[in-house]
């Protein structure tokens, strides 16, 4: 069943159904991406925000040069 | 606690010391990395000491740059941003601590194996099956810890960046097992259960997927914390970040076969390799462009800040790479670029550039917070900075000189093309050696910018004291997010899902079918199509409520995105584990090792020749010419593993059986500079030395008739004195020559072995007489 794999030949197909493939993903996904809601989106990206306050040592001064 | 909250108190210590274990392996790769480049250019650094020898020592470095610099680091940062991102402890101390010492004692397992020749012989998958055991162990505790802790988070939403920690889990998890199925033959030693053509394939799906999941995906989790977290902004466009994410993992897992391009891999699986490859173009830069676009407002700090500069370039690097790999997987450049020192460069632009900048940028960030006290030297890390900017470009720069002039040099022909130009590739060798010097320059540079980074550290942290962060979480915090979390039925049982994956399965129906099922495949694909449209049409919300809600649940997510992974990874090896087996191989089939050559083999791999030694003429007429005859897919069907290679510091040999008499193959092996002028070669005296130990042959062959190779029913008295008889000839030869060698020596199994190459028998042919029963 697998013989047209063994002794075919792909050019004509594989890259077509290859790309479909990758566009189908990557519209699919920017289509959801861009129907985002804002105020989600932005709550999301502020996320690494989030943890702040923590103690002390996350405001030392970590730049100063000696 | 007061007002009702609660503090959090992150464990900040299993970063601490997976962040020292970075620095001191980081170290220790980059050392062996210069050595290794050194003894390319020198012969002498390998002082003539097996585990001292360039073959020995490179797995080493590539397994400690790969699993334990990087390793460390991306364990280093996943669990610092992880504990924020969840608003959450880590689950379990004791796992952490398992975790950390589990993956430190599989690092000194590794080196104290690696040197003595114990390897599988299959690259970034040399470790022998007890320690790969060690590993699936570790990272299942790994994965226990992490996902508990996530079951345990107050923060709802999961950032972009644990999305990228879960996709690195399981996958690197599936490629590891996959990779790694062997059946033992002794504590030490294990044939892997794919051989040939369908071990080429997997080795360089999980190879790939290695770059892909190891050193990338995480990293990239690392960087969408990190990158915003030192420029004090949010991430450009969280809404790219998801499309980065999602292409990523759909599309990374396909590329594999673009490491073997015009080989005898079946052509359908090159040319997916190369159109995959390609698409990745798109999600990579726009990962970069979204990092770097961080930094807008910030470029000022850029200027100053060790942190932002080392994270800027690694970016940079990381968008540099991975254009330069797409590009490698246009055939036309890859056979110029392949088995080059244009390669090398191409992964350690990535490597040097993209994880080590990235490592030292995050260690700068993390060295201030852990220990509670300013960088000792701020002046150091940019000085850091600029020694490692200009190491690794002297090393790529040096590389891509180096890779691009020998990959001309093999393919210049003269007479219209029916002449080699160069046909001495010791010419090719020798016109390098300025730019392998320059790699050495290069390397030592970045390593001494990594001892200033490992100064800076100690200088800061002695006599602080370590402190972890903490957080305070209010109930509020812990309310529930306004989009649900799914249940497990409705996570699967959904039309999105569901027609996806029926869809799918009509796609490779009609892709991989007979006529009928091919028909049928195509009909059901297209109705699941217009289903899917129709649907979407009158249902949108509730595919994009499911959408909102899977981000929000963690072990759906991470069942679906295993799913993606799985999918590409099996459309590609199903089809070639059916089709592609000995029983099916057209034109020439290989015909299996005596008992000696057997044993010769194992030696070849042992000593690691398959690093700098090919074993695959490609379908090209400068390959062709050099070499001989292309290699046919059967003609390494039985070779469990396969030893196609990837580099070529030395001719190929997948047809230098009864090239050369048996002489000369043991004065090359005692001295290649006594047969070949101005080579680089190390020299394996001690194959001269040792004594062979058959003893082991038996229990060899018994597991290679279970893989399916052809050796017929056998006592160990007759194997052993099959592979004695045939010692004897060639000792006897080799006397005949006036190299009197003993029979029991290992280089006698190798002469055996290497004079086997490129033996064949046609397909449909009368078996031809062969010299070794056990070989009928």
């Amino acid at each position: 069943m697998l013989q047209r794999l063994v002794t075919g030949n792909p050019q004509a197909i594989c890259t077509v159904l290859a790309f479909a493939f990758a566009a189908s993903i990557f519209f699919a996904m920017a289509w959801r991406a861009l129907r985002m809601d804002r105020a989600r989106s932005d709550r999301l990206a502020r996320l690494p925000f989030d943890s702040s306050p923590e103690t002390a040592h996350d405001q030392a001064d970590h730049s100063a040069e000696r | 606690m007061s007002d009702g909250k609660t503090t959090v108190e992150f464990n900040d210590r299993i970063v601490r010391q997976f962040l020292c274990a970075t620095l001191i392996w980081g170290a220790v790769a980059m050392l062996v990395g210069v050595l290794i480049a050194a003894q390319l250019n020198f012969w002498q650094l390998n002082f003539g000491k097996s585990w001292l020898t360039w073959s020995h020592l490179r797995p080493l470095h590539t397994n400690a740059a790969i699993f334990a610099f990087v390793g460390n680091m991306m364990f280093a940062g996943i669990y610092y941003s992880t504990q924020r991102l969840v608003k959450a402890r880590l689950a379990s101390d004791f796992l952490s601590q398992f975790h950390f010492w589990g993956w430190q004692a599989i690092i000194v397992a590794a080196a104290a194996t690696l040197p003595f020749g114990l390897t599988r012989g299959k690259e970034y998958a040399e470790l022998i099956w007890p320690i790969n055991l060690m590993v699936v162990v570790v990272w299942v505790v790994f994965g226990v810890n992490f996902f508990w802790t996530l079951a345990r988070r107050r923060e709802p939403s999961l950032y972009v960046a644990i999305w990228f920690y879960i996709a690195t889990i399981v996958t690197v998890a599936m490629l590891y097992i996959v990779n790694h199925l062997s059946i033992p033959t002794s504590l030490t030693h294990s044939y892997p259960v794919f051989g040939g053509v369908q071990d080429a394939l997997v080795q360089w799906w999980y190879g790939h997927n290695a770059v892909a999941f190891f050193l990338t995906t995480p990293i990239l989790g690392i960087m969408y914390y990190f990158v915003p977290k030192a420029a004090e902004r949010p991430v450009y466009s969280y809404r790219l970040s998801i499309v980065h994410f999602w292409s990523l993992v759909f599309v990374y897992i396909w590329a594999g076969p673009h490491h073997l391009l015009n080989t005898a891999l079946p052509p359908w699986l090159q040319l997916l390799g190369t159109t995959f490859s390609l698409m990745l173009w798109a999600p990579s830069w726009g990962g970069m462009l979204n990092g770097l676009l961080t930094l807008r407002g910030a470029w000022d700090k850029v200027r100053t800040d060790p942190v932002l500069k080392f994270f800027a370039a690694g970016i940079t690097f990381y968008g540099m790479a991975t254009f330069e790999g797409p590009l490698l997987s246009i055939p036309s450049v890859n056979a110029l670029a392949h088995y080059t020192d244009w390669i090398i460069g191409h992964v350690h632009a990535g490597t040097l550039g993209w994880n080590g900048f990235m490592a030292a940028g995050m260690t700068y960030y993390l060295l201030p917070r852990l220990w509670n006290r300013p960088l000792h030297s701020t002046a150091l890390a940019n000085l850091h900075f600029w020694i490692g900017t200009v190491g690794i470009l002297l090393y790529v720069g040096a590389m891509w000189t180096s890779g691009i002039t020998q990959g001309v040099m093999l393919n210049a022909t003269t007479e219209n093309g029916t002449v080699l130009a160069y046909p001495n590739f010791l010419d090719t060798v020798n016109a390098i050696r300025p730019m392998m010097l320059m790699r050495v320059i290069g390397g030592g540079l970045y390593l001494t910018g990594w001892f200033l980074l490992a100064y800076n550290a100690v200088r800061t942290v002695r006599g602080a004291q370590p402190v972890n962060g903490s957080i305070e979480v209010s109930p509020e915090a812990e309310a529930p997010d306004p989009v649900r979390p799914l249940r497990v039925a409705g996570a699967f049982f959904n039309p999105p899902v569901l027609l996806a994956l029926v869809g799918g399965g009509f796609l490779c129906a009609w892709m991989f079918g007979g006529e009928f099922v091919k028909l049928s495949g195509l009909v059901g694909a297209m109705l699941c199509f217009a289903l899917a449209m129709g649907h979407l049409e009158s249902d949108g919300k509730a595919w994009a409520a499911w959408y909102d809600r899977l981000l929000v649940t963690a072990l759906p997510f991470t069942i679906l995105t295993l799913v993606a992974v799985v999918a590409g990874g099996l459309i590609q090896i199903i089809p070639t584990v059916v089709a592609n087996q000995a029983i099916n191989v057209e034109d020439r089939r290989q015909i299996p090792y005596t008992p000696l050559e057997l044993a010769g083999r194992d030696l070849y791999v042992r000593e690691g020749c398959y690093l700098c030694h090919s074993q695959m003429i490609r379908t090209l007429v400068p390959d062709v010419l050099r070499y001989g005859d292309y290699s046919r897919l059967g003609e390494s069907i039985y070779d469990h593993p396969f030893q196609w290679g990837s580099k070529r510091n030395g001719p190929d040999l997948a047809r230098v059986g009864g090239k050369y008499p048996n002489v000369w193959h043991l004065r090359h092996l005692d001295d290649p500079r006594a047969i070949s002028a101005g080579s680089n070669m190390p020299s394996f005296r001690w194959l001269l030395d040792n004594r062979l130990d058959l003893s082991t042959l038996p229990g060899r062959i018994r597991v290679q008739r279970r893989l399916g190779v052809p050796y017929p029913e056998a006592s160990p008295a007759e194997i052993i004195g099959e592979a004695q008889g045939q010692a004897e000839a060639i000792a006897a030869d080799l006397s005949k020559a006036g190299a009197p060698t003993p029979a029991d020596r290992e280089v006698v199994a190798l002469i055996a072995y290497l004079q086997k190459l490129g033996r064949y028998e046609p397909v449909g042919a009368p078996a031809p007489a062969r010299s070794s029963r056990l070989a009928q």
